[in-house]
């Protein structure tokens, strides 16, 4: 056991966290602000509207993310017209490429657990809001989002803290996140255990702190559903 | 999930599909030919394990019956 190595390096370790949690951070944003809509388009009646929207999440959750960000990140190179184009700055960025993939991956998964929140909500909800003469509009806005989301909370934590542990893949594609920095330590000093070790404790602590976020979440917008304790 | 998960040994040097991808895609200088392939050999292990596992629910289904269905199903066509 040789810690001291890892002690040396905890300045490589505490930007791999902040690299972690930059990349979970912004892909659940971006992720999040893709998945309300596309539930809704999931759900729609019109085929036309649907069913692209299920190809999309059947392909990105049949194949396994490593594929996906390797398709992105060194698959992409291979067209002449992508390196040519403007895009290509970031698209040879091992971040933007990351970040692209992770955002795919769990838009996926993400607009699943809502599309499933949205046709179990209760039917009452939806009527009273009729019964005001809401317009659809404004039905989706003040009722059939919020109480989507709502539902969707404990399985949307739990997507959350699967893509923490998916930005481990960014490690990969030669960023320097908690993955990246114990894989470097790995390969520079020839230690294994201890660097991995090291980063399994991060991602643990990091776990620990979303669970701890989501349930205060949970009390403050679930309550109503919460089963009545005497 | 767990099928998408040993896309991961190949990290480890283990030659599995990805592995393979990964080789012939610095051979050949295609690697979106290559990953894109590894990507639908997935899909098609994917697609079989979910009509497996819902030709198996039907099955163990059998006979059990259906408890009424729920009034909920709320979608935007009940508001039109």
């Amino acid at each position: 056991m040789n810690w001291d190595v890892i002690a040396e390096h905890w300045q490589l370790f505490a930007r791999g966290v902040g690299i972690s949690l930059a990349l979970t951070a912004g892909t659940a944003v971006l992720g999040l602000l893709l998945s309300v809509p596309l539930a809704f388009a999931r759900n729609a009646e019109r085929r036309l509207l649907s069913a692209p929207v299920a190809a999309f999440t059947f392909v990105i959750r049949g194949t396994p993310a490593l594929v996906q960000l390797y398709l992105i990140y060194y698959g992409l190179s291979q067209f002449e017209a992508v390196r040519g184009s403007v895009l290509w700055p970031w698209l040879s960025n091992a971040g933007v490429c990351a970040l692209l993939a992770f955002t795919l991956n769990t838009t996926a998964y993400t607009t699943e657990i809502f599309h499933g929140a949205l046709k179990s909500l209760p039917r009452g909800e939806l009527e009273a809001a009729m019964s005001f003469g809401m317009s659809r509009w404004t039905l989706v806005r003040r009722i059939l989002t919020p109480s989507m989301l709502r539902r969707a909370l404990p399985q949307y934590a739990n997507e959350i803290i699967m893509l923490l542990h998916m930005s481990s893949l960014a490690g990969l594609v030669t960023l320097i996140d908690i993955t990246g920095a114990a894989r470097y330590v790995n390969a520079e000093f020839y230690l294994a255990f201890e660097p991995f070790i090291t980063a399994g404790a991060l991602y643990l602590v990091i776990t620990l702190l979303l669970v701890r976020l989501f349930a205060a979440a949970e009390r403050r917008w679930l309550v109503h559903l919460r089963p009545r304790t005497p | 999930m767990l099928v998408k998960s040993t896309a991961l040994v190949s990290v480890l040097g283990l030659e599995d599909i990805m592995f393979r991808a990964k080789n012939a895609a610095q051979a050949t200088r295609q690697p979106f030919t290559f990953f894109l392939l590894t990507a639908a050999v997935y899909l098609l292990i994917t697609t079989a394990s979910v009509l497996a596992l819902r030709w198996f629910e039907r099955r163990g289904a059998h006979g059990a019956t259906r408890p009424a269905p729920m009034p909920a199903a709320a979608t935007l066509r009940d508001a039109t």
